[in-house]
């Protein structure tokens, strides 16, 4: 996502990551993934809770990645586990998403990921603040 | 809590950055739409 960063922001819109743990882990995170937004962190969890974002199942984060697809399993473990020592009060089963909230604080798309690849393409996001734009 | 939909109201909770600043929701979408990317545990 962070290469279609520049795109959102022409739309006039903020981009912030939010990542369970501490203001300083999530920081950690970021730079780690190499992204260049505000990074906050959620420590009680109260913002993934508050937009119910399912968890996962531990099969389908430990077992069946290895049965789709074993040398890209192999791959995300090994870079899971340098991500995961950073982010020590996360939950591993916690599935993300993408909100877009406009200047009124109302929410205005929710995209909760049911699995851990499910993430709407930038294109979708691009499209909701284009009709967000339009609407105000 | 409801589970929020869209149209709904969010929260405005209280995020957490580095060095334990704290950063109120508000803070954010009254500057601009704001885009929250949830990451997970592995990113």
């Amino acid at each position: 996502m962070q290469q279609n960063i520049e795109a959102l922001r022409q739309r006039g819109a903020e981009v912030v990551a939010v990542a369970q743990g501490s203001g300083d882990e999530a920081a950690r995170f970021c730079r780690m993934l190499k992204t260049d937004y505000l990074c906050l962190g959620d420590p009680e969890k109260q913002l993934y809770a508050a937009f119910s974002l399912p968890r996962d199942s531990w099969w389908n984060i430990t077992a069946q990645p290895f049965l789709d697809d074993p040398g890209l399993a192999f791959d995300r473990i090994r870079h899971a586990s340098l991500k995961g020592s950073v982010m020590r009060h996360s939950d591993p089963r916690q599935l993300g998403g993408v909100a877009i909230v406009d200047t009124e604080g109302t929410l205005r798309y929710l995209h909760r990921s049911r699995r851990t690849d499910d993430l709407p393409t930038t294109a979708e996001i691009l499209a909701q603040l284009d009709a967000l734009g339009a609407a105000q | 809590m409801d589970a929020l939909e869209v149209g709904s109201p969010v929260p405005d909770l209280t995020l957490s950055g580095e060095g334990g600043r704290e950063i109120r929701l508000s803070e954010l979408w009254r500057r601009a739409p704001t885009v929250l990317v949830f990451l997970r545990h592995f990113g």
